[in-house]
């Protein structure tokens, strides 16, 4: 008895009910998306899309047929083209060089043509695995970070690659690898461990040029898939712009809910002059580490 | 501008009439002309001064036919008293001033009665102020006044009018009106405050869990409104929370309610009186925009020891008081804490039992009052007021592996805020004319969230723990001087200083291993300002009415500036007839502290931050006018208010976290303007008490970088706003009390569209907001009905409140967000919360 009345009291005073509410989209006037997040050691693609009115599912993958493309390097034309677009992706046969400040400008249909630019960061992080240690149940590991004496903007990302059983065939597959760490500098929460995130987003104010351990743990359990084999982690330190580091933390600030007091109303502003999404660079060091 | 100027020349045409009645005059204007046609009429002659009669001016009715008549008004308009010679010579001489001074109190328990009507058969009422204390001009060697408060036995009493002579009278409480046949007109007579005055004790208005909330009806006053639900403060005329000066017993406080909003800081026992202050503030606190709420704690029993007890759903609490040294020294002391977090830790513990980790979490409120009052003598009386409270959630984590490194893991965090203030104040009667007060007080706010871990393995341990935290504190100290001169004229003049200690952003990390200790201070920024004031403010009472004027200097100094402001304001009380009152005002305030709402770390996390030399104080000014009809029981009211804002700060859309030193990037200054119209009507009935309240306001702003520059709703923007409570007295000791709030939905921002953009090549769905307050969420409306119980017992009284929160299942608003219908398609959900709920709580009196 003495249960049910508890069970009760915490009903009456946590219930919570949902509704729908009507909603008017009426001059909603739709806009290109533009996602471009380039590295330094790979071939520049641009993803393009569009953005639809608030109760309708966006796609990324719908546009197709001719766009114009332009594209400078430090002010020097580098690109004047028309590009085939397909289901919303671009291929353009450069690799970002470091330190250079990339600008792009694309018209598609009647959409007003978008500009963007960014700058490449100049150095590409130091990053070294010091040790693994494995138990029943998690692999630590720690991790040389050499910092740079001119401020940085880094991520860590944590990436699973093994071979994954598709029909008959057995095939390469990655999946975002989710770790947890104890160490304060990461901002993707400001719990003492970020748990539960692929990636970390963290400046280097408190480190000032020298170099830093930093322990990451990795549950053995979220190694296990059915039908897959781990192979191996890799590990990626990415050195952003600082226009991609602010993108991305007010993407992890947005959490959708819009009236009440955890109401926040983030709005991302990307890059994109008449447009929306982001157009940035990066460079990044990859560790794998065998399993 | 054209508005204000239109208003000013009303109000300054209606001071210029104030004063006169209709009907025929026997002489009206300069008072030698009218002792020369009074000596013609009636055969006498005047032997005076001329100095006596200067510049002096008469109004004598046809009515005011006989001598003695005539002599009377000479007394009254003009000061001049007379000796009588023969037949037919009269001298004229100067009227000595006698003023009398005194204190209501409590006849059982020695508390100021504050409210009260003290009134000369001649001379327009007074009222007792917040310390119970009133002040008359007199002639003769003695008066007769009469008392008049609803909850106190009628008096009248004959005065010795002794220089200097204060007196204390004691009134005896009736149990209920009926029982008092009120035969004076003072008890239907218009107040003369401008200011709402609520006694917490006389109207109990149950609110959520059956809490007896002291500010429950403060929020049934019109113009007054909780900002949506989930939301801490008030709103009052359109402004936000942070616009409204809360004061116990003169001492700021800077966050005054608990749990998002659910209650106040304020139990109904230990409070005496709640003063509203809206159309006008008192020059001595008017630095906020909206409003001053000035909350009186109780002195305390000076007879007999009094403790109190209530239990309810969501709290409970307790309260003593009495003497110390009988009718010199009493203590007041109450206390109340929720337990939602004790009653719900078994089920926790259930939900853990089979699991290695083991994690619990905790919410909980408390609030602790305490106050000695030291009646020195007479005319000096000290006081001492503590206060400490505030709301706390901690969570904790335990994980034991069972391996071969025996590895312990625990987590921890709390997160809470606290509110503590301290106050001295000293009061002084010097003579009966002149009334001394001196303060000091010091007040903090404080928000921190701690947390920190801890792995213990064999031969390893490590442990960090990081701190944030941001808060405010404040020393000040004032001075202040009440005058009674003239004859129906009252002046106060003060100063003070505050200094204020702003500290909005602090984080610390320290971490401890088997390599390295490390303990820094990540951001730590501090500001320090003062504030420097003085003010004068004069209310003069003329037949039934009054004029209240003022002008407060205020000097701010902060982080590379200084500002001035000079704050004036003036308002009037004119009667119509009896039984109506008009009410004319315009008042200026500004603010030199804020509010600024920071949700980037998940939680209503606000920050209060203070002007800088790029952001300058915030204004505004109100015109307001009210009617006010009584007749009998029977009270309406109907106002309309225009306020205009200059120099307002919003927080900016999508502003991160105030890590870095240039936090000012991230709000926007501008302007605002809120208008409406209110409107009130209360009677009582036989047993049936109702009051009702309508007010229909608009709150718009402008800001640079927000909505594009154009005007948009202010988040406070709720149009109709219905509050309704009724009463029944069931019979002697028991009542039922419905109470019924509607408002129009707040505006809330949702997206215009939808995209997808990649965060490490995975999608993620994010929004695009073109426009700010661009939705309404649905009106919020509940009823509640409660059924109140008096008992008296042998040794002690109880009352139990039993009732129903939200009766018919209101889903109020709570949040919106885009989820999915039945058929996967994106929608616009609601998220409600506090559905039908029972209200008990019983409170036991010794």
């Amino acid at each position: 008895m003495k249960w049910w009345l508890y069970i009760a009291y915490g009903l009456v005073i946590m219930t919570g009910c949902e509704q729908s509410l009507p909603f008017d989209s009426e001059g909603f006037e739709p806009k290109l998306v533009i996602n471009s997040f380039n590295s330094s050691d790979s071939f520049m693609q641009i993803g393009v899309s569009t953005s639809t009115s608030t109760l309708k599912t966006p796609t990324r993958y719908a546009l197709n047929g001719k766009c114009n493309v332009l594209l400078l390097k430090n002010n020097l034309l580098l690109l004047s083209e028309s590009l085939n677009l397909v289901n919303g992706k671009l291929q353009l046969p450069f690799q970002a060089s470091t330190g250079s400040i990339y600008e792009l400008q694309l018209g598609y249909g009647a959409f007003p043509s978008i500009k963007a630019k960014d700058s490449v960061p100049v150095n590409v992080p130091e990053l070294y695995l010091d040790t693994m240690v494995s138990n029943t149940v998690y692999y630590t590991l720690k991790l040389r970070v050499q910092d740079n004496s001119a401020p940085q903007k880094y991520q860590f990302q944590t990436v699973l690659h093994g071979k994954e059983l598709v029909g008959t065939d057995s095939v390469l597959t990655s999946y975002p690898l989710p770790f947890s760490s104890t160490d304060k500098i990461f901002i993707s929460t400001i719990r003492t461990v970020a748990e539960n995130n692929s990636f970390a987003l963290f400046s280097d104010e408190l480190w000032n040029g020298q170099e830093r351990i930093i322990d990451l743990r990795i549950t053995k359990e979220d190694l296990l898939r059915p039908d897959f084999k781990p192979e191996y982690i890799e590990i990626k330190l990415a050195n952003l712009s600082n226009n991609m580091y602010n993108y991305y933390v007010a993407l992890l600030q947005n959490n959708h809910v819009y009236g009440g007091p955890l109401s926040s109303v983030t709005d991302l502003n990307g890059n994109i002059e008449q447009g929306l999404g982001g157009f940035y660079f990066y460079t990044q060091t990859i560790l794998r580490v065998d399993l | 501008m054209r508005s204000i100027v239109s208003f000013l020349f009303v109000f300054i045409s209606f001071i210029t009439v104030a004063q006169r009645n209709g009907g025929d005059y026997l002489c009206n204007g300069n008072l030698r002309a009218c002792l020369d046609t009074i000596s013609q009429v009636k055969g006498v002659s005047f032997n005076y001064k001329s100095s006596l009669i200067k510049r002096k001016q008469i109004v004598l009715l046809e009515k005011h036919q006989d001598l003695d008549s005539i002599l009377y008004q000479l007394k009254l308009q003009c000061s001049i008293d007379h000796k009588i010679y023969g037949d037919n010579v009269i001298n004229l001489y100067p009227l000595a001033k006698r003023y009398v001074s005194g204190t209501l109190l409590d006849a059982a328990s020695s508390e100021r009665i504050v409210g009260a009507r003290i009134s000369l058969e001649w001379q327009s009422t007074v009222v007792t102020d917040a310390n119970g204390m009133f002040r008359l001009f007199t002639f003769g060697d003695s008066i007769e006044v009469t008392i008049y408060h609803p909850d106190y036995q009628f008096a009248r009493l004959k005065l010795s009018t002794v220089k200097g002579e204060t007196y204390i009278i004691r009134l005896e409480e009736v149990a209920q009106l009926a029982a008092v046949g009120v035969t004076s007109k003072d008890s239907l007579k218009l107040g003369l405050y401008s200011f709402d005055k609520i006694d917490p004790n006389k109207r109990v208005l149950p609110t959520i869990g059956g809490e007896t909330d002291a500010l429950s009806e403060v929020k049934f006053v019109p113009g007054v409104q909780p900002v949506s639900f989930g939301q801490q403060g008030l709103s009052i005329r359109g402004g936000s929370p942070d616009q409204n000066f809360t004061l116990l017993d003169g001492i700021p406080i800077y966050n005054t309610f608990h749990l998002l909003g659910l209650f106040s800081i304020f139990n109904s026992e230990s409070i005496s009186s709640i003063d509203l202050h809206k159309d006008e503030q008192p020059a001595k606190f008017a630095n906020r925009l909206s409003s001053v709420i000035q909350v009186n704690l109780k002195n305390g029993n000076k007879q007999k020891t009094e403790a109190a007890a209530d239990i309810g759903i969501l709290s409970s609490g307790i309260y003593i008081n009495g003497p110390i040294v009988k009718e010199k020294l009493s203590f007041s002391l109450s206390a109340r804490r929720t337990y939602a977090d004790i009653l719900s830790l078994p089920l926790q513990r259930f939900s853990n039992r089979n699991s290695p980790q083991k994690s619990v979490s905790k919410l909980w409120s408390y609030d602790v009052f305490g106050k000695l009052h030291y009646q020195i003598n007479k005319g000096n009386e000290l006081s001492l007021t503590a206060y400490n409270g505030g709301d706390q959630l901690d969570f904790q984590s335990k994980f034991k592996l069972e391996d071969n490194l025996n590895t312990q893991e625990e987590s921890n965090g709390s997160l809470g805020w606290r509110n503590s203030v301290i106050g001295l104040r000293w009061k002084s009667l010097l003579g009966s004319r002149v009334y001394f007060s001196t303060e000091v007080s010091t007040s903090s706010y404080q928000l921190r969230f701690n947390d920190g871990y801890t792995l213990s393995q064999v031969e390893n341990e490590i442990s960090n723990s990081s701190s944030y935290r941001n808060g405010l504190q404040e020393l000040r100290l004032s001075t202040d001087i009440d005058i009674l001169w003239r004859r129906s004229n009252m002046l106060k003049i003060g100063l003070g200083v505050v200094n204020y200690v702003f500290f909005p952003f602090e984080r610390n990390y320290s971490a401890t291993n088997d390599i390295s200790i490390v303990d820094t201070s990540i951001v730590s920024r501090q500001y320090q300002s003062q504030e420097y004031y003085a003010f004068a403010e004069g209310k003069s009472y003329f037949n039934g009415g009054s004029i209240t004027y003022g002008l407060r200097a205020a000097q701010f100094t902060t982080v590379g500036r200084t500002y001035v402001r000079l704050l004036p304001k003036i308002s009037l009380i004119q009667p119509l007839n009896k039984k109506s009152q008009l009410r004319l005002g315009v008042t200026t305030a500004n603010q030199f502290v804020h509010l600024v709402p920071n949700n980037n770390l998940g939680l209503p996390v606000d920050i209060w931050l203070p002007v800088t030399n790029t952001l300058t104080p915030m204004s505004v000014t109100q015109l307001s006018t009210k009617f006010i009809r009584k007749k009998n029981m029977l009270r309406l009211e109907l106002g309309i208010y225009s306020k205009f804002y200059n120099n307002i700060i919003e927080h900016q859309t999508g502003s991160q976290l105030l890590t870095s030193s240039d936090w000012e990037s991230n709000l926007s200054v501008g302007s605002g303007r809120a208008y409406g119209l209110e409107s009130l009507v209360e009677n009582t009935i036989k047993k049936i008490q109702l009051y009702a309240a309508y007010s229909y306001s608009r709150s718009r702003r402008t800001m640079e970088g927000i909505n594009n520059g154009y005007e948009y709703f202010s988040k406070y923007d709720r149009p109709h706003v219905l509050s309704a409570v009724t009463q029944y007295q069931l019979t002697e000791k028991d009542k039922l009390v419905a109470s019924f709030t509607y408002a129009t939905g707040n505006p809330i921002t949702v997206p215009t569209s939808r995209y997808i953009t990649l965060i490490n090549g995975e999608e993620v769905v994010v929004e695009e907001f073109s426009g700010i307050n661009n939705y309404r969420m649905p009106a919020t409306h509940h009823l509640d009905i409660s059924y109140i119980r008096n008992r008296s017992h042998t040794k002690f009284k109880t009352t139990t409140v039993l009732g129903i929160y939200n009766v018919y299942n209101r889903l109020n608003p709570f949040m919106t967000f885009v989820g999915l219908d039945e058929d996967a398609n994106p929608e616009l959900k609601l998220r409600s919360f506090l559905p039908i709920m029972p209200m008990a709580k019983i409170i036991l009196k010794l």
